[in-house]
């Protein structure tokens, strides 16, 4: 019995040293900037959830495939966890002018921009409650890049500062199906009585092109109590 | 030890003992190829298998886990088609797609069926029959082959056609086929059809079985889906390497080719008048009422409509479904815990005619001021039209309407079926699903004594007298109306799964006259009177007198009430590029049937579905994602 035992541990040492954990690095690159309206300079602010995405290919393999980063609110992106090496990265369906793709190397902190123009900017936005706060009324402009018109537009709200067309407990939107002034001033009110009463909202306006696979526009997110 | 080394040489005996013969027997619980395959009636019984596995969208397909859902454990929480849809919601759930667009995943399924048919297309030249049989088997193989392939191409755009059996010895590049266009695959599909019909008879009136019409029927159906794509692709472009090489989305030229392949199929069936409607010409809204519901209550009633069945004979594990425990109201669930999962959306009841103002969508109204776009809530301020009985309020509505859904008030095997979700106390306060805004509901007190008499908020003291609105068990319908169309007024809901044997019509004569109807409206061409006649056949078998114009608003009107619940919807919206707009932001709505204590009589609340969020369709979900595209190196579909 003694010999049993001792060749069992014996095979079990075997196999516990027989192989790694992991024989690759791990992820050990940083991938990080923003889109950027080369015009105002300023960063293109998206929606989260069902905005715009940067497409990235890690070239050097066989069959790769294409992934995907999603943009944040502001129009930042980061990914933390990238492998170094050389990729092909291109923003698509979003809210802003064809981006060609880029190849880029990877390695360490990798900051990256992307110049383009948004199909439509947001100017001139003033939000405020009425006089009994049953509404939010929000004013502002439409500067169209494009000549496409614009589809429609939505005041959108809620406690998260990312709101946008996936994150949002209330909705005034409204359609325009033309081309726009950019000095036509447009309101859109909001009526508050599904807000709760006492908690800070985040409100953005948003405007969508009529340009296929286009995604909406936003102005940045302001804070108002309600 | 001595015992060990005599086991061990006994043993040893044994395996020198004989020679390697034993290494090859056959195994006598098993039918080898060779045998199933030398004669017609083994043919028949892999057929029978092959038959079990198509991709028909009946009781047993549901969205989150495909077909032939019928399995040991067949919880799937009631989640029926239509509740993905604008036509329905679930009375718990209410998303349009359970795993975020990767539902109806198809891929494997359908190519290990492919390859079933491929088996069978390679054995016929071998059999023992003479050439006609041997036609007809071509012609059956041929109508599941395009079957198949309608399929894969409505989930996944173009795939790889895949018409032989790979050697084993075949090389990698043999045996990764690359996705053909999305244009090549709907013409081979068309093609096999064409090659199904002319090898096939009229069959022998079973309709169980691939036949010539069946086959021209699969023909219409598909040309329309293909046509519908090429023409409104524009209306929810893609991008991508799989659109830039053609594997998803067509030209907007190519439809008209499409709806004239829709045309020549669906005249071919008219013309040669073997189908027609079921009971075409009701005495009165009853009689057309109780005939549309027998017709789906047991097809076989209605051969002469029905062109192709599932038969669901035995019940149990893998032979019948589930759609009469999850479908029938809470009142009349027998034994089954959890019913009244489906639940037919206001939206789907405002569709429907009145008799009074034909060519017309009917929105149901309720107040006096006649706003039907206000879902807000009870708003006191707004004068409410009160009835004596709650099922007055759908007195002029298409006779289809009833044997659709179940209507707050109607009868149901033999029962009074009560839906009802708030009352307004004899002080004016309003109790239940009507609040402002999707507010939190008050739900007490949830009795209330007037003059003696005891009123229930939900019209019933108990779950089991009530089918509406309250929490109990998730059973209870969210909108205002039950499910009703297939159910079985004689069956009784046992506590187990897999009972009901309804059978279930994939093709019926009216799909065809109005594929028809919407081809020559959309194209311009065919016949406009045959055409108009079409949709006005199935008017007037719901006791509609007069005739409406062949116009594009009255064909889908016709053709979304006609087909309410039949799993057209979903593929409604996808193939002409609806679900995105149908569903940008979209609630689904409710009737809420509402006692009134001051008088005792009935008004309705059209409000959003309590408890629920509004809905968005992704575009990428018009396609599926390939799977394995990693190891098979397809061109994955826009946006996975």
């Amino acid at each position: 019995m003694k010999a049993i035992k001792i060749y069992m541990l014996a095979i079990l040492g075997l196999l516990l040293s027989s192989c790694e954990l992991d024989n690759y690095d791990g992820p050990d690159a940083k991938f990080f900037g923003s889109i950027i309206d080369s015009g105002t300079n300023e960063a293109i602010p998206q929606d989260l959830i069902q905005g715009s995405v940067i497409d990235y290919v890690e070239l050097g393999f066989e069959n790769p495939q294409t992934q995907q980063l999603r943009f944040k609110a502001d129009g930042t992106f980061r990914n933390n966890l990238m492998f170094s090496g050389t990729y092909e990265v291109q923003p698509v369906r979003g809210n802003f002018m064809e981006v060609p793709i880029e190849t880029i190397e990877i390695n360490g902190d990798t900051e990256h921009n992307f110049m383009t123009l948004p199909y439509i900017r947001i100017n001139e936005v003033n939000m405020a409650l009425n006089a009994d706060s049953s509404r939010l009324i929000a004013t502002f402009k439409l500067e169209q890049l494009v000549p496409e018109p614009v589809k429609s537009m939505m005041l959108v709200a809620d406690l998260n500062p990312s709101v946008g067309v996936g994150i949002r407990t209330a909705t005034q939107g409204a359609n325009v199906g033309r081309v726009v002034d950019p000095d036509e001033e447009f309101t859109i009110e909001l009526k508050t009585k599904s807000l709760e009463k006492g908690k800070e909202y985040f409100f953005r306006v948003c405007a969508l092109i009529d340009v296929p696979e286009a995604k909406y526009n936003f102005c940045t997110a302001v804070k108002v109590g309600i | 030890m001595k015992l060990y080394r005599n086991i061990i040489l006994i043993a040893l005996l044994g395996l020198i003992a004989c020679n390697d013969d034993f290494l090859n027997l056959e195994p006598t619980d098993k039918v080898s190829a060779d045998a199933l395959f030398s004669s017609p009636e083994g043919v028949k019984v892999f057929m029978a298998g092959l038959y079990y596995q198509m991709p028909i969208e009946d009781f047993n397909w549901t969205p989150d886990k495909g077909f032939s859902w019928n399995t040991g454990d067949a919880n799937n929480a009631g989640m029926f088609p239509i509740v993905i849809t604008d036509d329905g919601i679930g009375s718990e759930h209410q998303s349009i797609t359970s795993r975020g667009g990767y539902d109806f995943e198809w891929w494997e399924q359908g190519y290990k069926l492919n390859r079933d048919i491929n088996l069978l297309f390679q054995v016929i030249p071998e059999l023992d029959v003479d050439q006609e049989a041997k036609d007809a088997l071509y012609g059956e193989a041929s109508f599941m082959r395009a079957y198949v392939y309608f399929e894969l191409a409505k989930l996944y755009g173009g795939v790889p056609i895949i018409t032989t059996i790979a050697p084993v010895d075949a090389t990698e590049e043999e045996l990764n086929v690359p996705r053909s266009t999305e244009k090549e695959t709907w013409d081979f599909v068309l093609a096999t059809c064409d090659t199904a019909a002319m090898l096939l008879d009229a069959g022998d009136g079973s309709r169980r079985r691939g036949t010539k019409y069946v086959s021209l029927a699969l023909k219409s159906r598909a040309a329309l889906h293909a046509a519908s794509v090429a023409k409104y692709w524009d209306q929810s472009p893609l991008s991508g390497a799989a659109v830039d090489a053609g594997l998803v989305g067509m030209d907007p030229s190519v439809a008209a080719g499409y709806y004239a392949q829709c045309i020549s199929a669906s005249e071919e069936i008219i013309e040669d008048g073997l189908f027609s409607l079921f009971h075409p010409s009701p005495a009165s809204v009853e009689e057309a009422t109780e005939n549309y519901r027998q017709m789906f209550e047991n097809p076989n009633r209605a051969t002469g409509e029905a062109i192709f069945i599932r038969g669901y004979t035995l019940q149990g594990v893998d032979l019948g479904s589930c759609q009469e425990n999850w479908g029938n109201p809470a009142q009349t669930a027998g034994a089954w815990p959890h019913p009244g999962r489906f639940c037919p959306t206001l939206d789907l009841a405002d569709i429907y005619e009145n008799y009074s103002d034909p060519g017309q969508s009917a929105p149901i109204i309720t107040t006096v001021d006649g706003d039907v776009e206000n879902y807000d809530g009870y708003d006191p301020s707004r004068t409410y039209l009160e009835f004596d009985h709650p099922s007055e309020i759908f007195a002029d509505k298409d006779a289809r309407l009833g044997a659709t859904v179940i209507l707050p008030g109607s009868i149901w095997k033999d029962v009074e079926i009560v839906i009802q979700g708030a009352y307004i106390l004899p002080d004016g306060s309003p109790i239940g699903h009507i609040e402002l805004n999707n507010a939190a509901v008050v739900g007490s007190p949830a009795e209330y004594e007037v003059d003696g008499s005891v009123y229930y908020l939900y019209g019933g003291s108990t779950p089991k007298l009530y089918s509406g609105f309250s929490s109990a068990g998730g059973n209870m319908t969210r909108t205002g109306f039950g499910f009703r169309k297939f159910l079985d007024s004689e069956y009784v809901p046992i506590l187990g799964w897999n009972y009901s044997t309804t059978d279930w019509i994939d093709f019926r004569y009216a799909e065809i006259l109005l594929n028809y109807a919407e081809a020559v409206v959309e194209s311009g061409t065919g016949d406009a009177t045959i055409a108009a006649e079409g949709i006005n056949a199935l008017r007037h078998r719901a006791a509609h007198q007069g005739d409406i114009p062949l116009t594009l608003e009255n064909v889908l009107r016709e053709r979304r009430v006609e087909m309410a619940f039949e799993n057209k919807r979903y593929w409604d919206l996808i193939r002409r590029r609806e679900y995105h707009t149908a569903f940008f932001d979209t609630y689904r709505h409710a009737l809420v049937p509402v006692q009134d204590l001051r008088t005792m009589k009935y008004l309705f609340v059209r409000r959003n579905c309590h408890n629920t969020q509004p809905m968005t369709f992704d575009d990428a979900w018009y396609y599926k994602t390939i799977p394995g595209t990693g190891a098979n190196g397809l061109t994955q579909n826009p946006q996975y």
